[in-house]
């Protein structure tokens, strides 16, 4: 009796607190908060309560409960809404189920009439009049809530379930929408419970923990009220769903088996979902059971209920992890949460204190940097101060960082209706759903994707018929892909359509006025395109339908500006069109890049930073000239406009002097000193121009704040910020500078760039490089396959033996080498600061490259040259984003830090005996570093692109063995080797494929298709092991 | 009746705003040129985070524009007066430039009167009235024109 009363306690003290909670939630309605969170609390707190109320036979506030949870059924619904009146219902009634929880032992004289009625009053008063009858609201919540249970199912689960309220109804239509199976359980308190040392509270939260509670019933007839209840033997049944097989959910709630029966309705309703017939075997096993109960309860083991138990592991597949994952979420408080509620507001706060903080941290280093040495111990506080912001920073932007793919699944749901709206067929695909991005950019995003997603499918795609009639795929395809470039976000949609006509933009566009006649002559193809964008290029009569070319385009453009993005627009006529939104990764702190011109400072985006490029006195490539005047550098075979910042800026006429001649650019930047040293190539859409600034700083993270209301006027910048040192500076918008200067781009210019932009494109496979920089001021890459991990260290950390160096990782002493003392390259001094240390992969003995700064990580076509530079250690060099940049060749340069490690490198030369390898492989980068890996051993290499070029190669050359990549244009390197083994002459020839991807089926695929060997790129010593072991198999074959 | 202003001199005038509009009074400040900006702000000031619109008192009172600075980044002002924000969402803080501070003064309101018709260069009715004081004439401004009209 004791534990009894103990079982009671506890029932209280959680029955106080869901009262509790449905009081602050009615009152946080009152103030107007009304929300389906608050609805849906208020909902399961009294659902709970009538749960375990009915446990202790409290037949009041079971009933009591039980017509709140009816009266919330139906707002959660939708069926009705909230207004005062429920509240005050509500409180009233809540107040009264308080008042019997606190004297549960009295509970049965209070009078709850009144509240019943009210509540009941309620309920039929707003049902009745909107001419809803009894199942209508159902309907209705089936249909708001996405269910599938038609009218049959219900009928049946009113049959099975006789008297089920319709909250239980929600809850038990929600639950079978999610795969639940119905069980129902019969419980003994004394013999189940009791003995076990298990309270009814307990029991109800494990129940809850594994799934819903439907409804509970105890033969309660015979007891009055509590004290006899807890002496009796009683039993209560339950009913309630879970994913949960019979046998599982009776081990999680350990009671015994044979007390628990499933109703057979979730294979019903699984059954008729699928749209099959399915209603005669469904319908004996129901009608079956339903027999069965009448009498005595059909047991688990029982024929009928093992039928259903096995029907429904064949129909009703098991839900996925992440539904039930939301399943349980929706329980309510079966669990202890580790995460909380925060509002976004104090996140924003939150955030804008960091951002503050980080300026603060800034200029306190800048200040006290003259001190470090003078004061002992500021150094290491310094560093720690530093360290501990940026981590905090990172958090807190963390905290508001959210995956794309939220604002990307609501479009195959909006691409199927529209698709179907208009007749077409589509095929979406989305790719880069986990890429992340602040969360009010994502939020921001819905509305511009769904514009650029719509217009693809309107005005990209064709009609199937059209396709065809083309020799297109009938279903058109629509690519919704993201994806991380050079430290910002890209988006792109891609539609494999008709294109878009320029020649009819243009025409469009002058028949609205946008554009004069002169400039309807003059316009180039890609402006034309870029028209789409000008605002009043789409006409209230388009917008009405939905149907003009450009709908809403000048309201996307402006929204993706509004977060700090651009928007840009590719198009081919007849192959499609590229929409590419690039974003920053958040709205509030853009990387900038600080440059000076004529003393004072500006911020530049780094969004629009394209490259950079040196240029001195006497270099003939990059020498600056002069068309009439105006200033163009010679930049990789064209020529690229430039403009001198600090005359936009300054808005002066600068061109001629006095005498009305025409000035170079030189001489007038002579004339106030500057020099022309550094030219930043910008990009506004597809237009590069070269700006001149006088000098070029760091790189900062900027805090972005709006321009004050006085500058409006000022068109060359997008906000200001204040930098480091306290000082306010302006923030530079490339695009208006860009129309500032009165740059005109001609049609074959712009071609002639998005040519080498496709071509670049198409034929090679984009790579993730880092990019970093050692002591010296060369930039190194390494591909971001080789690389296990990068960590900070700082200097004080690493510790020296003999000449050798080492920090701590992970518990173990890793040896960290500087790359540049190897290497041909600058060596700069030993400065103070936290380095980073590369972790590479695939390598013999783990060793770490000890760098000063990593510059960029991006994805990006590398064309290496592997003649320019030439150095043991380096597999060449390549132009990334202008800039030029050595790739390590990491397994020769450990070989250089530690010979002893790599001894039997010297036995290699042997090891190829001339033999001859073919190597297929797209990417020219892992083609290079193949290639190199043989020869150093002693092979003769020849090279194909693709299987194509490879079957070419192997009819004419003798080939010895084949290492070949699997993902290749044309033909890939599966159809490749199956061609091989498929060819007389060919099928003995030893073949391994050499591939990034490296999943378990991947790899069996490889090998079933007829490779050899199987191997992930690319580790130097595995690979010539292996390349070892097909040559000996080579030999034998012959 | 009387009103409590904050006197100052600016180019050899003699102004005052009313004290309850003011947020602070600064000597010696630096502030960011804007390249560009129209003749009536100075620059950009950061006051503890916040960024202040400097005007030109000088330029709105008669219309003469201040010499450019030639090179350098920072403009120096010898001191400044930032006012409270207008508020109603305008959280936008608007400062001027100004020679010297003068003292806190008390004026009568029988002192004062309207402007003078002949006051020149006044279109913009920033004088508000000119109060007749013992030693000479304060010239008490109307701190609202200085709203950025335009949203």
């Amino acid at each position: 009796m004791i534990e009894s009363d103990d079982f009671i306690l506890e029932f209280v003290e959680e029955a106080v607190t869901h009262v509790e909670r449905v009081e602050k939630e009615l009152l946080a309605m009152e103030a107007g908060e009304i929300s389906d969170d608050g609805i849906n609390a208020i909902f399961r707190a009294v659902h709970s309560i009538k749960g375990t109320a009915g446990f202790f036979a409290l037949a009041n506030i079971v009933r009591l409960a039980h017509t709140m949870e009816n009266l919330f059924g139906e707002i959660r619904s939708g069926a009705m809404q909230v207004n005062t009146t429920i509240i005050d219902v509500m409180l009233q009634a809540n107040d009264c189920l308080k008042a019997m929880i606190d004297d549960v032992h009295r509970q049965e004289e209070v009078v709850i009439d009144a509240h019943v009625a009210a509540i009941e009053a309620l309920l039929q008063g707003e049902a009745g009049p909107a001419a809803k009858g009894g199942a209508a609201p159902q309907d209705e919540a089936a249909i708001e809530a996405g269910a599938t249970l038609t009218l049959q199912q219900e009928q049946r689960i009113a049959r099975i379930l006789p008297g089920l309220d319709r909250g239980s109804a929600v809850i038990l239509q929600e639950a079978l929408r999610h795969g639940h199976r119905i069980y129902q359980l019969r419980v003994s308190l004394t013999e189940d419970l009791e003995k076990n040392g298990v309270s009814p509270v307990q029991f109800f939260r494990r129940l809850q923990s594994i799934g819903n509670f439907i409804a509970c019933e105890s033969d309660t007839s015979e007891i009055g009220g509590l004290d006899a209840f807890l002496g009796a033997q009683i039993y209560v049944n339950f009913t309630f769903t879970t994913v949960l097989e019979a046998d599982l959910a009776v081990k999680a709630l350990r009671v015994p088996g044979a007390n628990l029966i499933e109703m057979p309705l979730g294979e019903v309703a699984m059954a008729e979902e699928q749209g099959s017939a399915g209603v005669p075997p469904a319908e004996s096993v129901a009608i079956a059971v339903e027999a069965g109960e009448e009498a005595a309860p059909t047991l688990v083991e029982s024929a009928p209920a093992v039928a259903a138990i096995e029907g429904a592991t064949v129909v009703a597949k098991e839900p996925p992890a992440a539904e039930m994952a939301r399943a349980g979420g929706e329980g309510g408080e079966r669990h202890r949460e580790d995460s909380i509620k925060v509002s976004v507001g104090l996140l924003d706060n939150l955030l804008n204190l960091a951002s503050e903080m980080v300026l603060g941290r800034n200029q306190l280093l800048r200040l006290l940097e003259g001190q470090r040495k003078q004061i002992t111990g500021l150094d290491a506080v310094l560093q720690n101060i530093d360290s501990l912001t940026t981590e905090m920073q990172g958090k807190v932007m963390q905290t508001r960082m959210q995956p794309v793919g939220n604002v990307f699944n609501k479009f195959p749901r909006v691409c199927r209706e529209i698709s179907k709206q208009l007749g077409k067929e589509v095929e979406l695909k989305i790719e880069g759903a986990e890429v992340e991005l602040d969360k009010s950019i994502i939020e921001a995003l819905a509305d511009p994707l769904t514009h650029l997603v719509r217009n693809s499918l309107d005005h990209g795609l064709e009609l199937p018929e059209q396709r065809e009639a083309q020799g297109k795929n009938r279903h058109g395809s629509v690519i919704l892909r993201a994806y991380h470039e050079g430290g910002q976000v890209n988006i792109d949609i891609v539609d494999d359509g008709r294109g878009i006509d320029p020649q009819k933009i243009k025409e469009k566009a002058w028949s609205k006025g946008l554009i004069s006649e002169e400039e309807f002559g003059e316009i180039s193809d890609q402006e034309a395109v870029e028209l789409v964008f000008r605002p009043g290029f789409s006409t209230a009569e388009s917008l009405s339908d939905l149907s003009g070319r450009g709908v809403g385009m000048d309201v996307v453009k402006t929204n993706v500006e509004k977060l700090s993005g651009t928007v840009s627009v590719l198009s081919t006529p007849g192959k499609g069109s590229t929409f590419r939104l690039t974003l920053p990764l958040t709205v509030a702190i853009i990387s900038s890049l600080i440059i000076e011109i004529k003393g004072q400072r500006f911020a530049l985006p780094r969004i629009n930073l394209q490259e950079m490029v040196r240029v001195k006195a006497g270099d003939t490539d990059r020498r600056i000239e002069y068309i009439m005047g105006a200033p163009v550098l010679r930049l990789r075979g064209h020529l690229l406009p430039l403009v001198d910042l600090a005359e936009v800026v300054w808005q002066k006429e600068p061109a001629a002097d006095t005498a009305g001649k025409v000035v170079s650019l030189d001489d007038r930047r002579e004339a106030r000193g500057a020099g022309i040293s550094r030219i930043l190539v910008l990009k506004s859409g597809s237009r590069q121009f070269g700006v001149l600034v006088d000098r070029v700083h760091d790189d900062e993270e900027i805090l972005v704040k709006p321009l004050p209301a006085y500058l409006r006027s000022c068109h060359a910048y997008s906000g200001i910020t204040i930098m480091g040192d306290g000082k306010v500076a302006l923030i530079l918008d490339a695009d208006r500078i860009l129309s500032m200067a009165g740059l005109r781009f001609l049609e074959e210019h712009l071609q002639q760039l998005q040519q080498t932009e496709a071509v670049a494109g198409d034929n090679f496979e984009r790579q993730n490089v880092l990019l970093f920089k050692c002591s010296g001021e060369e930039i190194f890459a390494l591909d971001m396959g080789m690389i296990a991990r990068v960590e900070e260290v700082q200097p004080e950390r690493i510790e020296r033996i003999g000449d050798r160096e080492y920090i701590q990782f992970r518990g173990e002493a890793l040896r960290v080498v500087r790359p540049e003392l190897y290497l041909p390259v600058t060596k700069g001094a030993e400065g103070a600061g936290r380095m980073y240390v590369i972790i590479p992969k695939h390598v013999k003995r783990p060793t770490g490259l000890l760098i000063r700064q990593i510059e960029d990580s991006m994805e990006s076509t590398v064309q290496l040259d592997a003649e320019s530079i030439k150095a043991k250690g380096l597999l060449g060099s390549a132009i990334i984003k202008g800039r030029l940049v050595l790739f390590l060749n990491i397994f020769d340069l450990l070989e250089l830090v530690a010979p002893e490690d790599y001894r039997d490198a010297e036995l290699r030369p042997q090891q190829g005996d001339g033999r001859r390898v073919l190597v297929v492989e797209d990417t020219p980068f892992f083609a290079r570093m193949e290639r190199d890996y043989l020869e150093s051993a002693g092979y003769e290499v020849v090279a194909a692109a693709n299987g194509k070029e490879a079957m070419e190669m192997l009819r004419d050359h003798k080939i010895d063995l084949i290492v070949s990549d699997i993902e290749m244009p044309v033909m890939d390197g599966i159809e490749l080797i199956k061609t091989v083994r498929a060819d007389r002459e060919l099928c003995w020839m030893p073949a391994m494929a050499v591939t990034t991807l490296s999943t378990d089926s991947q790899i069996k695929a490889g090998l079933e298709s007829g490779y050899d060997y199987y191997e992930s790129k690319l580790n130097k010593i595995s690979f010539l092991e292996k390349v070892k072991l097909l040559a000996e198999r080579g030999r034998e074959a012959v | 009746l009387s009103e409590t202003l904050l006197s100052f001199y600016l180019n050899d005038r003699y102004l005052g705003v009313d004290i309850t509009r003011v947020k602070e009074m600064n000597r010696r400040v630096e502030y960011t040129v804007v390249p560009g900006a129209p003749p009536e702000v100075v620059g950009l000031l950061n006051l503890r985070g916040q960024v202040v619109s400097l005007l030109d008192l000088n330029y709105l009172l008669s219309g003469e524009e201040a010499k450019p600075l030639n090179t350098g980044e920072v403009g120096m002002a010898k001191g400044c007066v930032v006012l409270k924000s207008w508020g109603g969402g305008d959280t936008s803080q608007v400062g001027f430039v100004i020679d010297q501070p003068g003292d806190v003064v008390e004026v009568e309101e029988s002192l004062c009167e309207p402007p003078p018709a002949n006051l020149g260069g006044m279109d913009r009715g920033m004088v508000r009235k000119v109060a007749r004081l013992e030693a000479n004439l304060l010239l008490i401004l109307d701190v609202d024109k200085l709203r950025h009209s335009q949203p």
